[in-house]
């Protein structure tokens, strides 16, 4: 009788070979490939290894394969890469947790793995749009940080000018602009997004491109310009839902729309905020008055309720904070999903209670203050 | 001689049977007598203290009974008490002082059983209980010691006393029986009396390393004590395994072995141990029903801890413990998995595990473990105390469970009754605000129309009362408010609950704010849900609430003097309270209500008939309910008329009957339903312990009220009345003449006046005068000055507010007479406490507040050019109290400033003359008495001869006006009077 151990012995050694291939094939045709197919349904491509990546185009090598196979870059959603170093993996995480400074740091440590040996061409490139994003992040407290994340985005683009990644970049570099109150460079690189995004019928990347316009214009203050800007992108969002298939993009741009056509509001408020003429103010109360009666889909919009009561409640904060303080309570509770406007209700309602004054109401006032601080704190409301 | 044929007579065999009885009825009765103490020992175990009580207490009343048998009922009450203090050990409510007086009640009550029977049947088992006792009251001072960082260290200190005394206790116990079993025959020991001897000493010894590893883990982790105590256990335990391996309390030295192990951070050996509890011993058969109990929990301790355990150490180099754990678990599922789930330590041991899987990533098996326990915690509470707490656990671990998953990016589907399960964990522990985060993912996780009647509709009710609890009555509305709006078609019943809630909330949001938009809110949510719901069992409570309603319109009238109109509302509310209906949930607080408005209109016999109906009708065997919102109303209603019934005893001045009324709110305090009523409850008791001159009872009372609601705005106003109540008594005092009494209530009366001004927000001068006025004849000259300086401070302020500064006014006169006594007292301190130079400055504050003012006076008087109108001007900066004055030019004498104490002195007359009522006139006196010292000092002739001049020309007068008697100087001024002669 052979012994058991020896048995097993040799087994191990039988098989150690083949499991080490097996195990570098899979590392070398590690990557995934997801993207939108003709009926706009989500699919995967798993096992492969891409070779290059560019909006325009992917092409990748199938495991088993000798001739490489291509997809209509516009068409991917994401590549996620099997051989992605353990560093970078952690940064990712860290990044999606909004831990930005560990996420940057993580990342910077990735590309350590290039001067190891590492000789894929997306690291570098994914590693300096990602810390460029986690730069953003800690910019939005720390301005010190704009010009570093600046950089990155402007790496990335140099590595890879049509990059998989480019409305991350164009995105990234309008956030790191508007916070230098740079306005023409940060619609100059929202309208590159725009561009790119008509160019290769990505209808996504081309209203993003436009929400970032109109988002400058407001935050420089061109009241006008942005309402006129929000109601082109409502326009433009509703002619690409004519044409668009899949449920993905289908609910993206439905969301992207009712998004516009709510910030058209708070533009028209943001108007008579300056102008403080009544004229201004009933024309943005009307406005969210009217917005429910557009269609079904708004009317059973959570984000539209709630931005409803929110406007007509700041239109009515100044003289009559009673009033505002229901509507705001309202939004608050009545439609939590909402949470963009929820956190904007806290803020509100927290402004209303001081108005109307007396102990109870300010503690009331602290504690919605408080609320917004605990359960909304990347919320631009709460940092006010 | 009895023919054969003959029946045999039956009386014989009557009897025997009858003698058979007489003979077996003392065994039986004493049978039946310790059935009484067992009996009684059971209504202990089963927490029917009172019940326990009366058997133990008719057991000692008993003349019929031996000694030694009505000594058991004394035995009987220590260990009622050494139940109760277990009891209260438990409750995260209770105080440590009061426990700890349960605890040593009951050794009390030990030791007097034990040194009155020293030969009592029963004795070892007191003994056994005592050293138990000691354990429980050492585990609970350690507990305590982490609650209470502040006490820390003389709580440790008494539990390592505790256990101590325990271990000496069962020690001398062991030693004890193993030297009386030593000196047995092998045949004796064979008998029963000797194997329970042998059994105890056995006990003893496992109770004795034990308490060594309670000790041990009090110290500090790392340290030598800590190192040294539970080595000295786990030696005590490894001998005690060698000789009883095989019976249950060596198995349990074995769960200890594992436990002190962990505790001296040794992992590998820990879980070994554990182990040997979990798989080295056979399971009994279940139906050997007390065995298997027995042994199963045993195992199941075993299995909880060492899971418990690999939960907390997770990864420990390339060794994931939570694996081992995870290994063990399938064998308890092989081995013992019916009882795991029907038994508490199963419940844990099943958590511990799911705690676990999520360590190790597994949130589907984490959570579907969680999800079972849960279910099962909540089937098993109608059997089971327990269940609801295991149920609780359970839900609070599927909240870590699927926070963790999400954290890690984990896609794990929560259906919604296990997120609604996690949900209601995170509302059991008042984390509302999250609970109300939970809540809302309820809604939005449930699709289908029986999801969202069965989960949704009541996450959105919890979301309500979430926000009521936190007293956001808006918030609360608007979530009623969308359950009406969006499911009333849904659930008729389930929209009917809501409609009335929405109206309760804009209730209490109407009584919180009384904004009149917020009254028509309420009114209008009372006509929705009284229109659309009009068959809703709760429509009939309604009424109630519009009584409630009058009453607050009622008090608001009052509070305005509108005594007239305020009366016809009392009556309104009377009027609907009285139509509530015997089945609205409200009924019985509707009676309270009704004895409240009794008592608001003075008529309190009435009054207190409604309370004493609530308190018959709460207390009737017959009202029991299991609806806690009924049960809740009642405790409320209880409350209520306890606290108005007491009311009205105050107002009749029958101090013993409202103490005796409120005796015993004290059972109901700790309920989350009546703690508004605790602390009004408790300032009456104080009030009345007062009136009944009772103050120390009112003190403890206080104190009490202090701890248990430290942020109560009547603890300042019974400062203030203990203060006055301890003046009033120091006062006594004096006249008796105990100075030691008069000294200690003095002291007390000016602590709680303190008290009192630090609490309120705009105290009177008074309040500090008095504190500062008791401080002084204290002589506690140091606490006294700074009250003395704030009353001064408030008294001068109102001073220079008045318009009308002429001696003449009043009020001016009051003001400066309060100022004099206690600039005068200020002085003193100063000038005993040789503080000169502060004095000058205190004085030169007080006359002219202005500098500028100040410095340029003294420069006029120094060139005497006190004619100048400049100097008139000046002159209305000074503040003419004639108290400063003097005690100015006292200080000035002290300090040796001769030329300055003239100028101050010149300064007092120029003042004196140019203000020519008699009013302001300084105490003549003491002017001309300081005067001439300091022309003495000088030796300036021309001045001593016009001071003796000037004293020689009054004499007489103000002799007879007894003014110079007054002055308490009339030696000096004789003496002066004859040098001038």
């Amino acid at each position: 009788m052979i012994p058991r151990t020896l048995v097993a012995a040799a087994l191990i050694v039988l098989l150690a070979g083949p499991l080490q291939a097996q195990e570098k094939e899979d590392r070398e045709y590690g990557d995934l490939i997801h993207f939108l197919d003709d009926e706009g349904n989500i699919q995967k491509i798993k096992g492969v290894r891409v070779a290059n990546a560019t909006y325009e185009k992917v092409s990748y090598v199938s495991r088993g394969r000798a001739s490489r196979s291509e997809k209509d870059g516009s068409r991917v959603l994401s590549i996620a890469y099997g051989d992605a170093p353990r560093v970078y993996q952690t940064g990712i995480v860290a990044l999606s947790r909004e831990m930005y400074q560990k996420a940057a740091e993580d990342l910077e440590g990735s590309k350590a793995a290039v001067d190891a040996g590492f000789v894929r061409p997306w690291l570098l490139e994914y590693a300096a749009v990602n810390k460029g994003l986690a730069l953003t992040g800690l910019a939005a407290r720390e301005p010190l940080h704009i010009a570093d994340a600046i950089k990155q985005f402007e790496e990335a683009l140099k590595l890879n000018p049509k990059s998989i990644l480019f409305a991350d970049i164009q995105l990234g570099l309008v956030q790191c602009y508007s916070l230098q109150k740079k306005w023409d460079k940060a619609k100059a690189a929202a309208e590159a997004l725009t561009a790119v995004g008509e160019a290769i019928k990505q209808p996504l990347w081309k209203i993003r491109g436009q929400r970032a316009v109109a988002d400058a214009l407001l935050k420089q203050e061109e009241y006008i310009q942005a309402v006129s800007a929000f109601e082109s992108l409502v326009s433009s969002a509703q002619r690409e839902l004519k044409w668009a298939k899949g449920d993905l993009l289908r609910t993206t741009l439905a969301k992207q729309e009712i998004e516009a056509a709510v910030a058209q509001g708070w533009s028209k408020v943001a108007m008579a905020e300056a102008s403080g003429s009544a004229s201004d103010w009933n024309k943005a109360r009307a406005y969210f008055e009217g917005l429910p009666n557009r269609s079904d889909t708004y009317r059973g919009s959570d984000e539209v309720a709630a931005a409803v009561l929110n406007g007509i409640g700041r239109c009515l904060l100044d003289k009559d904070p009673r009033a505002a303080l229901l509507k705001f309570t309202e939004a608050e509770v009545s439609h939590f999903g909402a949470r963009t406007e929820v956190a904007r209700a806290l803020y509100l309602k927290a402004k209303a209670l001081q108005k109307l004054g007396g102990t109870r109401n300010r503690r009331m006032a602290e504690q919605a203050q408080k609320d917004l601080r605990e359960f909304y704190p990347g919320s631009e409301w709460a940092r006010q | 001689m009895r023919r054969a044929d003959q029946p045999r007579p039956r009386w014989p065999r009557a009897v025997l049977f009858g003698l058979a009885i007489l003979v077996a009825l003392p065994a039986v009765a004493e049978a039946a007598r310790d059935d009484d103490f067992d009996f009684a020992e059971g209504l202990v175990r089963l927490k029917y203290y009172d019940l326990a009580k009366e058997q133990f207490e008719r057991i000692i009343g008993d003349t019929g009974r031996s000694g030694a048998e009505r000594a058991n009922g004394e035995l009987g009450l220590a260990l009622l008490l050494k139940a109760q203090a277990a009891d209260m050990m438990l409750s995260p409510k209770s105080e440590t002082d009061a426990t700890l007086a349960l605890f040593d009640e009951a050794e009390t009550r030990f030791d007097k059983f034990l040194s009155n029977n020293p030969s009592h049947p029963k004795r070892t088992d007191a003994r056994f209980e005592v050293g138990l006792l000691l354990q429980a009251k050492g585990t609970f001072l350690s507990g305590r010691a982490d609650k209470e960082p502040d006490k820390a260290e003389s709580l440790k200190s008494a539990a390592e006393g505790a256990f101590d005394q325990a271990v000496d206790l069962f020690k001398g116990v062991a030693d004890a029986l193993e030297e009386r079993l030593d000196d047995m025959s092998t045949a004796d020991l064979e008998n029963p009396r000797a194997q329970m001897m042998e059994w105890n000493s056995k006990r003893a010894r496992f109770y004795e390393s034990v308490c060594h590893y309670n000790k041990g883990i009090l110290y500090e982790e790392g340290g030598a004590e800590r190192e040294g105590t539970l080595k000295n256990a786990i030696e005590l335990l490894t001998d005690f395994v060698w000789d009883n391996e095989d019976n249950i309390l060596g198995a349990y030295a074995y769960l200890y072995l594992g436990l002190a192990k962990k505790a001296l951070n040794l992992p590998d050996e820990a879980i070994e141990f554990l182990k040997v509890v979990c798989t080295s011993y056979p399971v009994p058969d279940p139906n050997d029903v007390a065995n298997f109990a027995t042994w199963t929990d045993l195992y199941l301790q075993g299995y909880y801890k060492l899971a418990e355990y690999c939960a907390e150490l997770a990864v420990i180099g390339d060794k994931d413990y939570r694996d081992i754990a995870i290994t063990e678990l399938r064998e308890m599922d092989k081995v013992l998995a019916a009882a795991c789930w029907e038994r508490k330590f199963g419940h844990l041991a099943l958590l511990q595990f799911a705690r676990c899987y999520m360590g190790l990533g597994e949130y589907d098996k984490a959570m579907d473990l969680a999800t079972r326990v849960s279910l099962k915690g909540e089937e098993l509470a109608t059997s089971t105390e327990w269940g609801p707490a295991t149920a609780y656990t359970a839900n609070r671990l599927l909240t870590e469970i699927i926070a963790e998953a999400k954290a890690a990016g984990k896609d794990i589907i929560v259906p919604p009754d296990v997120m609604l399960k996690a949900a209601l964990g995170k509302m059991a522990t008042r984390e509302w605000g999250h609970a109300i985060g939970s809540f809302q993912g309820v809604v939005q996780a449930s699709k289908t129309p029986e999801e969202v009647k069965e989960y949704a509709i009541p996450a959105w009710m919890k979301i309500g009362e979430c926000y009521y609890r936190q007293e956001k009555f808006l918030e609360a509305f608007f979530a009623y408010d969308s359950v009406v709006k969006s499911y009333r078609k849904v659930d008729k019943q389930l929209a009917g609950d809501a409609a009335y809630y929405r109206y309760r909330a804009a209730t209490a949001l109407y009584a919180a704010t009384r904004d009149a938009e917020d009254e028509k809110l309420k009114k209008k949510a009372r006509s929705s849900f009284a229109g659309e719901f009009p068959k809703h069992p709760r429509s009939i409570d309604l009424q109630y609430y519009e009584g409630a309603d009058y009453i607050v319109d009622g008090d608001a009238l009052m509070a305005a003097k509108e005594t007239g109109r305020a009366t016809d509302t009392y009556n309104l509310a009377l009027d609907r309270l009285k139509g509530v209906k015997k089945s609205s949930i409200l009924f019985s607080k509707a009676k309270a209500r009704i004895g409240e408005i009794y008592y608001k209109l003075g008529k309190y016999a009435e009054a207190q008939k409604m309370f004493d109906w609530v308190e018959k009708h709460v207390a009737d065997p017959d009202n029991v309910t299991t609806d806690r919102e009924r049960t809740a109303n009642r405790l409320q209603a209880r409350a209520l008329g306890t606290y108005y019934s007491a009311l009205c005893y105050m107002k009749q001045k029958r101090w013993d009957k409202l103490l005796a009324r409120i005796k015993d709110y004290e059972t109901i305090f700790a309920d989350e339903n009546v703690k508004n009523f605790h602390s009004p409850v408790r300032f009456e008791r104080i009030r009345a312990l007062l009136k009944m001159n009772n103050l120390k009872d009112a003190e403890t009372e206080y104190l009490a009220l202090q701890a248990a609601d430290p942020e109560s705005s009547r603890i300042p106003l019974a400062a203030y009345l203990l203060g006055m109540a301890f003046f009033d008594s120091s006062e006594d005092a004096l006249t008796a003449k105990n100075q030691d009494l008069w000294k200690e209530h003095l002291t007390k009366a000016a602590d709680y006046f303190a008290f009192y001004v630090t609490g309120m927000t705009a105290p009177k001068s008074e309040d500090y005068e008095s504190i500062g006025i008791w401080r002084y004849k204290l002589n506690d000259l140091e606490r006294a000055a700074p009250n003395l300086n704030k009353a001064l401070e408030m008294l001068t302020a109102k001073l220079d507010a008045l318009e009308d500064k002429r001696p003449e006014n009043p009020e001016f006169r009051a003001l400066t007479k309060k100022i004099e006594g206690i600039t005068v007292m200020l002085s003193e301190i100063l000038l005993k406490s040789g503080k000169f130079a502060e004095a000058k400055k205190f004085f030169e504050d007080l006359l002219i507040p202005n500098a500028d003012a100040r410095e340029r006076v003294m420069t006029l008087l120094k060139q005497q050019e006190h004619t100048r109108p400049e100097f008139k001007e000046l002159m209305g900066k000074i503040r003419r109290v004639p108290s400063f004055m003097e005690g100015y030019a006292r200080v000035l004498h002290q300090l040796g400033g001769l030329d300055d104490c003239l100028r101050a002195l010149t300064l007092l007359r120029v003042l004196s003359t140019a203000d020519k009522s008699n009013m302001y006139q300084p105490d003549w006196w003491e002017w001309q008495y300081l005067t001439f010292q300091v022309w003495l000092e000088l030796g300036v002739n021309h001045g001593v001869q016009q001071a003796l001049d000037n004293i020689k020309a009054k004499y007489q007068e103000y002799d007879g006006l007894g003014v110079l008697e007054r002055s308490g100087r009339k030696p000096e001024f004789l003496k002066i009077k004859q040098m001038a002669r």
